[in-house]
């Protein structure tokens, strides 16, 4: 049977089929990705398509999710593919949702009360799904979200130190998310220590061209991250401005007159990258204006974005008393060795000493390990494989629910 | 003498430096202040200086401490839509004393002026112009305090100090990272509500939070109350929680829980800190409670072990400034005795001493 994953990033949407046979062997068949949907930068939007070991490439414009969806699903049957499920990325399932699920009337109506709590990209998705409930209307759908693989944070990592009444009406706490990215690293990282595994101490960036963050793992269980009620918490990315003062936005509406939605959407879709930069949520586009020696802030986004992780990585180097693995993932991590470089730069207090030469040569779509002879960290490159993580969700799900042989 | 104001709304608190003795007075910040100030000078001719705490300088004020002029007054002033009532009421101070006694120097000692020169990767928001140019930035805080720990930790040679933690313990616990005597990072951000969690204000969170509460219909008072008076250490708890409430080893398992979630928060500060300073030599603990804090100060420095740091097995608590740390350790620890009002007029002498040398 072939399962359909749809992985809507916050400006992309990357899609897989494969086909799993009845010994559970998962093989892939197409993939593709819409890149830059609905992003302002200097370069335009485009979709890629890979099957059967060619490579469909165009530049158009796509002004949003849905129609990349679209865009997919024609390519899809265009190439005659029968789909037979399709598994979904949703990032945040707020308190609804602690595992995968198929999507009945029931789940979507949750789904869509979950909208608020990521407002990028919670509202995308859905309009995805209903985009692919219309092109696939009697096949199952399901979905599988990004805030699971973090229901192992201790109280102490994931409560906000806000008035009791406050966090039990609102639920508010850390939730985190990527976590269908670090299930997939931690796996990776797992297979390469074997047995050794068990305690390791890892630290896992997922560096991507929309969000970014970091995770502290020991063991394979996340023990902290830096997302927190909604992605817009933790580091500084593309268009959002991670940790801020809460008190700013009072501020600015007390004193400067802001209204609130509009101060959200500032903070949401203006700033980060885009923000300090001023000309491009691209991070891309910001070194290739520093090596072009047109200073202006360009330096300050990349500095910052490169400061504000090394504030991360050292406090779960604190948490975790130490670290074995720096793991770098997802666009910018497994494509941006100037970035890994400079993230790596003066680590040696904790161990980790990078190989300039390994970093810059390493290719994005193998786990590399990136570290000198004389680091006492492994350093690695890994690309995440969320969608297959999603696929074998789904295998799960249907094996769960209709015994169903593969 | 020395007249030295600390604004603490709604009280006023000051001091009288005399021969060393300091004597603390405080009153209601109301119309009648000016006379209960007056109440307590036998004979405002002795008055030598006056020096006032501005505990956000904002764009106006950048350094640790200057001379107040009618020009640099205007820069005061300037700095209270930051930090409104604080800054307002010492502003009126300031207004009232410098007119009363016009011939002494009169001095403003700004908490954030050791932050004014923070790198910039450091002290920016990553939001866009429009908001930085609003004076929207990282000031950083406690300045007095943590110059005050590096120029100690300097003077008494604990290991070599070029990289130096600094960690203020107390109801309002912050961090401060120092590297060659300037300080590159702080806990405190735009206000002192971001950074630790403290007795009542929130600490770091998502800023998500804030538009959640608005679209639930609470006004930007109610906000501002909730997460500044009402959350930290008495919020997880449900009922007022201090930072002396935390030490040694609490009965109440509730309380335990809020002291380990503390204890967390600080130790992710320090080692983030640590990483930006590309290693620490120095961790240094300033208090008004050495003795009492000191299993606060042993724990940050036990969950550093990994990093080869040596704790010393028997600590005098009642030394000047106890070493936390062997001899032979790579990391030195260190707890200072911390006195605001002593600080603060060591700031506002040394001041005046520049400036009479260059008068």
């Amino acid at each position: 049977m072939n399962i359909l994953v749809l992985n809507c990033g916050s400006s992309s949407l990357t899609f897989k089929v494969f086909a799993v046979d009845d010994s559970e062997i998962i093989r892939e068949v197409l993939s593709g990705k819409a890149n830059r949907v609905g992003v302002k930068g200097t370069e335009p939007s485009s979709m890629e398509i890979h099957f059967e070991s060619k490579t469909y490439k165009e530049i158009l414009p796509i002004e949003d999710h849905r129609s990349a969806a679209a865009l997919a699903f024609e390519a899809i049957l265009g190439h005659g593919i029968v789909i037979h499920c399709i598994g979904h990325r949703f990032v945040h399932g707020g308190s609804y949702f602690k595992g995968s699920t198929f999507i009945d009337k029931d789940t979507f109506e949750k789904l869509n009360q979950c909208q608020p709590l990521a407002p990028i990209h919670n509202p995308v998705a859905l309009s995805v799904i209903r985009e692919a409930q219309k092109y696939f209307r009697d096949v199952p759908h399901y979905v599988v979200f990004d805030s699971a693989f973090h229901h192992s944070l201790p109280l102490y990592a994931y409560v906000y130190a806000l008035p009791k009444r406050l966090t039990e009406k609102f639920g508010f706490r850390k939730y985190g998310f990527h976590g269908i990215s670090y299930s997939s690293v931690t796996e990776d990282i797992s297979r390469l220590f074997g047995g050794a595994s068990g305690k390791l101490k890892v630290i896992a960036c997922h560096l991507g061209t929309g969000g970014s963050s970091v995770a502290a793992i020991k063991g394979n269980r996340s023990l902290d991250t830096s997302m927190g009620y909604s992605p817009l918490q933790g580091l500084m990315m593309s268009t959002r401005c991670g940790d801020i003062d809460p008190m700013l936005a009072i501020y600015l509406m007390t004193v400067h007159g802001y209204r609130s939605d509009d101060l959200m959407e500032i903070f949401s879709k203006k700033s980060g990258i885009l923000g300090v930069s001023g000309f491009s949520s691209d991070i891309r586009d910001i070194i290739k204006r520093i090596s072009d020696n047109e200073e202006d802030q360009a330096d300050l986004a990349l500095n910052m974005y490169v400061h504000r992780l090394r504030k991360y990585i050292g406090a779960y180097v604190a948490v975790l008393g130490g670290v074995d693995v720096l793991a770098f993932t997802d666009d910018i991590g497994v494509h941006n060795w100037l970035v890994r470089e400079k993230v790596c730069e003066e680590m040696g207090w904790c161990g980790v000493k990078l190989d300039t030469d390994l970093n810059r040569q390493a290719v994005p779509d193998a786990v590399t390990p990136l570290q000198s002879k004389d680091s006492k960290a492994v350093i690695l490159s890994i690309p995440t494989r969320e969608e297959l993580v999603i696929c074998r969700e789904g295998v799960k799900l249907l094996k769960h629910s209709n015994d169903i042989a593969f | 003498m020395i007249l030295l104001f600390d604004p603490d709304p709604p009280l006023l608190r000051w001091c009288k430096v005399e021969n060393g003795n300091i004597t603390e007075h405080r009153c209601e910040f109301d119309s009648a202040w000016d006379e209960k100030v007056l109440g307590t000078i036998d004979d405002v001719r002795r008055i030598e200086a006056v020096g006032y705490v501005l505990y956000h300088g904002g764009q106006g004020v950048r350094e640790p401490a200057i001379l107040l002029t009618p020009e640099s007054l205007l820069n005061v002033e300037k700095s209270m839509q930051f930090l409104p009532e604080h800054n307002d009421m010492i502003v009126k101070v300031a207004g009232e004393w410098i007119a009363r006694l016009i011939n002494i120097p009169h001095i403003v000692v700004c908490d954030t002026g050791f932050f004014a020169g923070m790198p910039s990767e450091a002290s920016a928001y990553a939001v866009p112009f429009e908001l930085r140019r609003k004076g929207i930035r990282r000031y950083g805080g406690y300045g007095l305090c943590h110059q005050w720990v590096w120029e100690k930790s300097r003077s008494l040679r604990i290991n070599r100090c070029e990289k130096l933690i600094s960690v203020y313990l107390g109801d309002r616990t912050n961090v401060a990272a120092i590297r060659n005597g300037r300080a590159i990072e702080s806990s405190i951000g735009f206000t002192p509500a971001e950074g630790m969690l403290s007795s009542n204000s929130c600490g770091d969170i998502d800023p998500t939070i804030v538009f959640q509460l608005i679209s639930a219909g609470m006004s930007l008072e109610e906000i501002n109350q909730a997460l500044s008076q009402e959350a930290g250490f008495t919020g997880l708890l449900g009922r007022p929680c201090g930072f002396l409430d935390l030490l040694g080893e609490p009965d109440d398992s509730q309380v335990r829980s809020v002291k380990e979630i503390f204890l967390y928060a600080l130790r992710k500060y320090i080692g983030a800190f640590v990483s930006i300073l590309g290693g620490v030599d120095v961790i240094a603990f300033a208090t008004k409670y050495p003795e009492q804090s000191m299993d606060v100060q042993l724990d940050i420095l036990r969950s550093l072990e990994f990093l080869g740091i040596k704790k010393k097995t028997i600590i005098d608590p009642h030394a000047d400034h106890p070493i936390l740390t062997e001899k032979d350790s790579p990391i030195g620890g260190v707890c200072y005795h911390y006195d605001k009002w002593n600080v603060i007029n060591e700031r506002v002498k040394q001041l005046r001493r520049n400036g009479s040398e260059k008068r």
